[in-house]
């Protein structure tokens, strides 16, 4: 896990799937619930994301792990309003084998995506990208790398918005970095992509 | 009188002036009666005169050594004649005297000497003094000052002791307290009971020698021993000073001990009124006073005494200690302040608390010792200041206290001692206090302990002959919830240290390893499994699969579970959540967590997460246990606590739907269970060597059910994972592989299993259902298909412990086992409707109306030992259902609405809350579901009334295929008044059921007539192989969401791409979020458009439902059926599927795939008619999609196949390939197929030709058309048996003339109208 970057900046976690040794001591007992339905690969990166999520604002808090109160009415997890102060959000993405938390008090979306030969499919692409960011991959050497940074940049975006992937993911571009947002691309894991999203500070 | 300071009083004219000196008022004993004894010891006596003797023999050796005033002397000896002249000598020296225990540990005194620095030890040698000379203080500064008299050392929280340094004045103000309003003067027998180095041994001596009266000394041995102590008190004892367990201990072993001792001076624990109540009651008629003080303020500050509860109260006017009659023995304080002394409750910044709260004992008085030596920090902290700002030091005592209304002082422990457990101050001492009145408790010590960071509070208890759960469950009754112990532990003894106080260092070891379970809960249930695995511990517990655990090794497992759940806090009136699908590791974590008295919650892991999320708040679970990779894993939770209303022998908790959608917690109790399993297994026969099922949802508590009745009887526990329960070919063949003796479910399950299969519960020896209404068609299905053995229909809520009457189908007489409190019985032909039966042996059954009056049809109320207590953190709930009757038995009020059938049994008519008013009729929902269900066609269905005033209508939800809604009304106009038949009938596929294999309301309520609740059945195999391979899964759940299974938004967008590259449909990305499954997806695909460009479905004949479905498969049309379309007869409707091959995504399909597709499009199209017909190789796609409804729940009635390809027809290469190229040659002269499209047909057909189906079972009737001239005879002998083995031996084979195919064929001209008529009476004869 790393340290906040700075004032004012997210704080980032990289936590490998088998670094919790299966520890599911700092979940709330729905999340362990859930944890307990699904298989052995998602309960791995789900747990150690959660852990690591909960530790980030444990510590902010001032309070133990498992006191975090965490909400699960969305698509991501929320700290529950009672927990008072300034709110924060939470975006976390899973790789392979690799899961990225970034905990921030602006609005932060993050995207990691494993770089795999034949990523770029113009079929996918067409679905989900705009025509500017299919052009921009055309003119990139390797494609595959093209794609998933126009693709990471963009669902980062669209997690920031709490939007998610929808109808109108090829009707917008987040290459060139669309107003009011940051775009940073993180150097998480070997073999993977990433883009960090913040409301412009 | 409230207030936060006493001063005791003296009694007006009393003289209690601290004045004189010790020495010189024993000097006036000794003046005065010189030949008194001083002191007896074991009958050696010893006068005034000679003690004199004594004193001057010691002052000398000591003033030979240098003993002076202010300096220290080690007095190590026995308590004697001897001890108490050395202690006068070293006053009249103006000398400290220190008392020793000679027997302790040298480390301990090697410590005492360098803190004390005495000039001198004196010891007894052989009757005579020994002085060791340590040298005289070199330093002035060094000398004690005069006033001080003696050092006693108390134990120090830090471990090593601390040295009090006592005053003279302090010593003779106690005395002057205590002397005259005690009558201790000449004569009286004053017992020296006390160690020497305990500060009672103070008041003991001094209280004699100063007042002429005789010293007798108790030594250890008698102290200890009932027998001598009895012995001693016959010599005579007037004052007695002792520890509180010590006085107990002896009237424990005999009331009457102390009858005639004069006073009982009993303190430094908790005052243990049961035992001195024992005493009253056996004819002590002396005075017991309860002593409180700490050794820095002199032996005792305040005192209380109390009286037999019916004796008079002597007035307790000044001087006196205050007086209560002892009526509530956990309620004795600790008085109040002796003459001379003030009581001061302070605050933690030292100011005093408001009146009747609690603050720390602060107390002011001449006693108070002068600090400790060498200790200057440790005596500025604990000595201060008077809160009065007057000159007195007050000693801070670190223990708790309040003031009673009536101005006594009530202690409530230590300071130091207090632990917050779960938020929540506790003093261990009042949980000791309240464990003292439990009658079997000798002594207890509670002591906290660190588990996982949290502060979890165990009991050590010392109690003869009592369990764990005796002694919890009479905690209970004293303590609330909040307070009580994690783990009550049964000891043989517990440690106390020389004083007699208890060792608490001592018992937080024991406990510091985890406590093994005593089976604390030990109730009955689990002592019942116990009691089986001592019996047969190879016996064989748990098969789930290929996997075997044997009760001993159940047991085995389970300790290990023990241990990690104790190490987490998990104990009695603790909830422990097991994250589990029924399995071996289930049963191993139940029998865990019933063994250590802990409550389990079973969390059905397949429920939406808010509803999780509801329960854990209900039940707050301590501990989760979930499967890890290595086995179960036991992980603590943040905040799990005591939760209140729930004991030791309360084995789970039980979540059932309340209408506001708050679950409410129903507790059922080990005793319960028990009982109940008793009261049935006789009839049930279960026992060690038979097998029961474990198969029902692991949250429901049915399923606690079937695995404690195997476990409490020593029977084999089968688990039933949930593929094989909802897949009836999977359940037969477990049932018929474990020939299972007992198998409990849901009757809604049983009706499904038999819908599709009447015959699916034939190996079952006792089939138990219940939960529903009983489906009596599907009952008499299975005994018409030849179930031979007993049925029982259960009925019972959760609320009153699994079941509470019983009812028999089976066509043996009733076992006359249990007599009238068998079930009652019926005959499957026998025509009555199956009622819920008799009341099972310890359930009392009534119907009463709405003020409780029996009555022929109203609520059903239940009564009996079963009974639960009650909702779960819920008292409003609780009080609108539960009650008492007459007897004080609990009942419960079911809601049910039921009636006494003529020959006594119970007949539910349905919920009070389902009978609805429509247009002032009154009508019972479930009257009207029981007649749309004696619709042959109909499954099941659900009503209920929706709308208000003239609007107001029933609408009906109807389970069953084919039928036609104004075919339905026909139906039930002829049977139903007009107020009863429905205004809307929605007719659907497969009614939801909930997790529990109930109806599931929910949806019911939500279906509009354009609604159509699918089953779960099989996906378009394609789509799932996209599926999975995008996920990188092997398998999943078509129900489970792409996002859970591990999918990520890109995931989804190269999902929907592949499926557009596929199918040719575009699914928005907005219409799978929605419902992100495989069977959603699925959906998608199909609503826009043919789930395979290809098939089309076609009506040939309109008619009446349901209707023939003729299967066809080929490059060309349904022609091919030859004359036989047009040659049937029968009214019904005629459906075509035609599949051409050519126009197939994928036409080398094979036919399993072909017929996936098909009965997609057929789903799709919601036609599904009852007869399938299949001509040659679309015989063998009619088998495949046969099996396909089957699993899917809608199976077919009949299945007619003509001429189907056999493995004989093309065994041998050659052949097949001379027919494929004939096949192929002859359709590309008749037709225009290019060479594409040839190869892709002969190709289909080689596949379709080489198909080997498994064996269909679940079609009730499957016909086979031979043609006559297609076969040899020695191949139709081998065919024959091919198709028996293929469909059963059930299989009817008609060989009818003709050839496969063509003019002579058996469907051509010459041979059909034999064919289309057995077709059309099948038809017609279903």
């Amino acid at each position: 896990m790393s340290a906040p970057d700075g004032r004012g900046s997210p704080r980032i976690a990289v936590v490998a799937h088998e670094a919790s040794g299966d520890d599911q001591r700092s979940l709330s007992a729905a999340e362990r619930a859930r944890a307990a339905a699904m298989g052995l690969r998602r309960r791995r990166r789900f747990v150690v994301a959660r852990t690591a999520a909960r530790s980030m604002l444990a510590e902010e808090l001032g309070i133990l792990p498992a006191e975090v109160a965490l909400v699960d009415d969305g698509p991501r997890p929320t700290l529950a309003a009672s927990a008072g102060g300034p709110p924060w959000a939470l975006s976390i993405s899973h790789g392979r084998g690799v899961s990225v938390v970034v905990l921030s008090r602006r609005a932060v979306g993050v995207d990691l995506e494993p770089v795999v030969a034949g990523a770029y499919d113009p079929d996918v692409a067409r679905r989900v990208l705009h025509p500017d960011e299919r052009r921009w991959i055309e003119g990139e050497a390797d494609r595959d790398l093209g794609f998933l940074a126009c693709w990471t940049r963009k669902e980062a975006v669209a997690k920031l918005r709490g939007t998610g992937l929808d109808d109108e993911a090829a009707a917008w571009a987040a290459t060139p970095t669309p107003l009011g947002i940051e775009l940073r691309e993180l150097d998480v894991a070997p073999g993977h992509v990433c883009s960090l999203a913040m409301a412009a500070g | 009188m409230a207030m936060q300071r006493l001063t005791g009083q003296p009694a007006p004219g009393g003289d209690h002036a601290v004045h004189g000196r010790l020495h010189e008022r024993v000097a006036a004993s000794i003046a005065s009666t010189p030949d008194a004894v001083a002191v007896d010891d074991a009958g050696e006596l010893t006068t005034y005169a000679e003690l004199d003797g004594l004193a001057h023999e010691a002052g000398r050796l000591l003033e030979a050594a240098g003993v002076g005033p202010g300096h220290r002397v080690i007095v190590a000896m026995d308590r004697s004649a001897a001890l108490f002249a050395a202690q006068l000598a070293c006053l009249r020296l103006d000398a400290v005297y220190v008392p020793l225990d000679h027997h302790q540990p040298e480390a301990r005194t090697e410590h005492m000497m360098a803190t004390v620095r005495p000039t001198a030890t004196l010891r007894l040698a052989d009757g005579a003094y020994v002085l060791e000379h340590h040298g005289a203080p070199d330093d002035a500064g060094t000398l004690l000052p005069p006033e001080a008299a003696c050092i006693m050392f108390t134990s120090g929280s830090a471990g090593l002791p601390k040295a009090a340094v006592l005053t003279e004045p302090g010593i003779l103000s106690l005395l002057g307290a205590s002397v005259a309003p005690l009558r201790i003067g000449p004569g009286t027998r004053v017992g020296a009971a006390c160690h020497l180095t305990w500060d009672a041994a103070i008041f003991e001596l001094w209280a004699g020698l100063t007042t002429g009266a005789t010293v007798v000394v108790i030594r250890t041995d008698e102290l200890l021993s009932t027998r001598r102590m009895a012995a001693l008190v016959a010599r005579g004892i007037d004052v007695l000073t002792q520890s509180t367990s010590v006085v107990a201990f002896h009237i424990e072993n005999d009331p009457a001990i102390f009858n005639g001792v004069g006073v009982i001076l009993q303190g430094a624990e908790k005052f243990r009124g049961e035992s001195i109540a024992k005493a009253f009651a056996a004819g002590f008629d002396g005075r017991m006073i309860n002593i409180y003080g700490p050794t820095e303020t002199v032996v005792f500050s305040t005192w209380h005494e109390v009286v037999a509860p019916d004796a008079p109260l002597r007035p307790d006017g000044p001087g006196q200690p205050s007086i209560s009659r002892l009526i509530d023995p956990r309620a004795v304080p600790i008085g109040s302040p002796i003459v001379g002394t003030t009581i001061w409750l302070l605050d933690e910044d030292g100011h005093e608390v408001p009146a009747g709260e609690v603050g720390e004992i602060c107390i002011e008085s001449p006693a108070v010792a002068l600090g400790y030596l060498g200790e200057p920090e440790l005596t500025a902290s604990r000595f201060i200041a008077s809160p009065s700002g007057g000159p007195a030091t007050v000693y801070r005592t670190g223990d708790l206290g309040r003031w009673l209304p009536e101005g006594v002082l009530d202690f409530l422990g230590r300071t130091d001692r207090q632990v917050q457990v779960a938020g929540m101050r506790i003093q261990p001492e009042e949980i000791e206090l309240a464990l003292a009145s439990v009658p079997s408790v000798v002594r207890s010590a509670v002591v906290p302990r660190d588990v996982a960071g949290d502060v979890v509070l165990t009991a050590a208890v010392e109690a003869p002959g009592a369990s764990a759960a005796e002694v919890t469950a009479a905690l209970e009754e004293l303590l609330p919830q909040w307070m009580m112990p994690a783990q009550v532990v049964i000891w043989d003894q517990i440690p106390t240290l020389a004083n007699g106080k208890l060792d608490l260092p001592g018992v937080a070891a024991a406990l510091a390893k985890p406590a093994m379970p005593v089976d604390a809960g030990a109730g009955a249930l689990v002592g019942l499994l116990v009691a089986r695995a001592e019996d047969d511990p190879e016996a064989t517990a748990v098969i789930e699969g290929e996997q075997r655990l044997s009760y001993g090794g159940l047991l085995a497992a389970s300790d290990r579970l023990c241990e990690q759940l104790t190490a987490e806090g998990a104990g009695t009136g603790r909830t422990v959540a097991l994250l589990l699908d029924r399995s071996t590791e289930m049963v191993v974590a139940q029998v865990a967590c019933a063994r250590l008295g802990a409550t389990f919650v079973p969390i059905d892991l397949r429920q939406p997460a808010a509803r999780t999320e509801l329960i854990m708040s209900i039940v707050d679970p301590v501990a989760t246990v979930r499967a890890g990779d290595e086995g179960l894993v036991v992980e603590a939770l943040a905040g799990g606590g005591p939760v209140a209303g729930l004991s030791a022998g309360d084995l789970c908790v039980m979540l059932t739907s309340g209408s506001t959608g708050v679950p409410k917690g129903v507790v059922l109790t080990q005793a319960a269970m028990a009982g109940l399993i008793e009261a049935v297994s006789p009839y049930l026969g279960a026992g060690p060597g038979s097998t029961c099922s474990y198969s029902c949802n692991a949250a429901f508590d049915f399923s606690i059910w079937e695995l404690w009745l195997g476990l409490a009887t020593g029977m084999t526990v089968i688990v039933i994972d949930q593929d094989t329960l909802l897949s009836t070919r999977r359940l037969t063949a477990l049932l018929e592989r474990h020939q299972l003796d007992i198998l409990s479910m849901t009757t809604a399950l049983v009706s499904t299993h038999v819908g599709v299969d009447p015959a699916a519960f034939n190996a079952v020896g006792l089939l138990i259902y219940g939960g529903e209404r009983s489906d009596d068609a599907a009952v008499a299905a299975a005994f018409a298909a030849g179930f031979d053995n007993r049925m029982l229909n259960i009925y019972g809520p959760t609320e009153t412990t699994i079941f509470v009457s019983w009812h028999e189908i089976s066509r043996h007489e009733p076992l006359a086992l249990l007599g009238p409190s068998g079930p009652s019985h019926q005959t499957p032909d026998d025509p009555r409707p199956i009622p819920v039966g008799r009341a099972i042996p310890t359930v009392t059954l009534s119907v009463v109306d709405g003020s409780g009056r029996p009555t022929d049809e109203g609520e059903v109320l239940i009564a009996g030992p079963g009974v639960t207590a009650g909702y779960l953190g819920d008292p409003v709930r609780t009080a609108e259902r539960f009650g008492e009757d007459a007897d004080g038995v609990r009942t419960y009020r079911t809601g049910d609405l039921g009636r006494w059938t003529p020959t006594g049994e119970l007949d539910l008519i349905g919920r009070m809350d389902r009978q609805v008013k429509v247009r002032g009729n009154r009508i019972q929902l479930e009257e009207v579901e029981l007649a749309i269900e004696a619709h042959p066609e109909v499954r099941r269905a659900s009503v209920r009334a929706v709308g208000e005033g003239s609007d107001r209508r029933l609408v009906a939800v109807v389970e069953a295929s084919g039928l036609g809604e104004s075919d339905l009304r026909r139906f039930l106009d002829e049977r139903l008044p007009a107020a009863m038949v429905p205004g809307e009938v929605t007719v659907v596929e497969a009614l939801a059921l909930n997790q529990n294999g109930k109806i599931d309301q929910g949806p019911v309520a939500a279906a509009s007539p354009t609604v159509v609740t699918s089953a779960p059945g099989p996906v378009d195999p394609r789509l799932r192989g996209i599926w999975l391979d995008q996920l990188g899964l092997a398998d999943a759940d078509a129900d489970a969401s792409f996002f859970d299974l591990g999918g990520h938004s890109l995931g989804a967008a190269r999902l929907l791409a592949k499926v557009e590259q596929l199918t040719g449909v575009d699914v928005a990305v907005s219409a799978f979020i929605v419902e992100p499954t495989l069977r959603a997806l699925a959906a998608l695909v199909g609503e826009a458009g043919p789930v395979a460009d290809g098939t089309a479905l076609v009506t040939i004949r309109e008619g009446e439902a349901p209707g023939v479905l003729f299967l066809h498969a080929g490059s060309t049309n349904l022609l091919s059926y030859g004359g036989l379309l047009g040659a049937l007869t029968t009214a019904q409707r005629l459906v075509g599927l035609e599949v051409d091959v050519l126009r197939l995504p994928n036409p080398a399909a094979d036919i399993a795939g072909l017929a996936r597709a098909v009965f997609e499009q057929l789903r799709a199209e919601g036609a599904t008619p009852p007869v399938l017909c299949g001509y040659s190789f679309a015989g063998l796609m009619g088998i495949e999609l046969a099996r396909l409804l089957d699993e899917a729940g809608t199976p077919v009635d009949t299945l007619i196949v003509l001429d189907p390809p056999t493995p004989e027809s093309y065994n041998q290469r050659q052949r097949l390939l001379r027919k494929v190229r004939r096949l192929s040659g002859r359709r590309v002269q008749a037709e225009h197929l290019d060479d594409e499209q040839r190869a892709m047909l002969a190709e289909t057909y080689r596949r379709a030709n080489t198909y080997r189906p498994a064996p269909l079972r679940g079609v009730r009737r499957v016909v086979v058309f031979d043609a006559l001239e297609a076969r040899t005879p020695a191949r139709r002998r081998r065919d024959h048996r091919y198709w028996r083995w293929l469909f059963g031996d059930g299989v009817l084979v008609v060989t009818t003339p003709g050839r496969h195919g063509g003019a002579e064929g058996f469907v051509g001209p010459r041979h059909v109208a034999g064919v289309a008529d057995l077709v059309d009476r099948m038809v017609e004869r279903r």
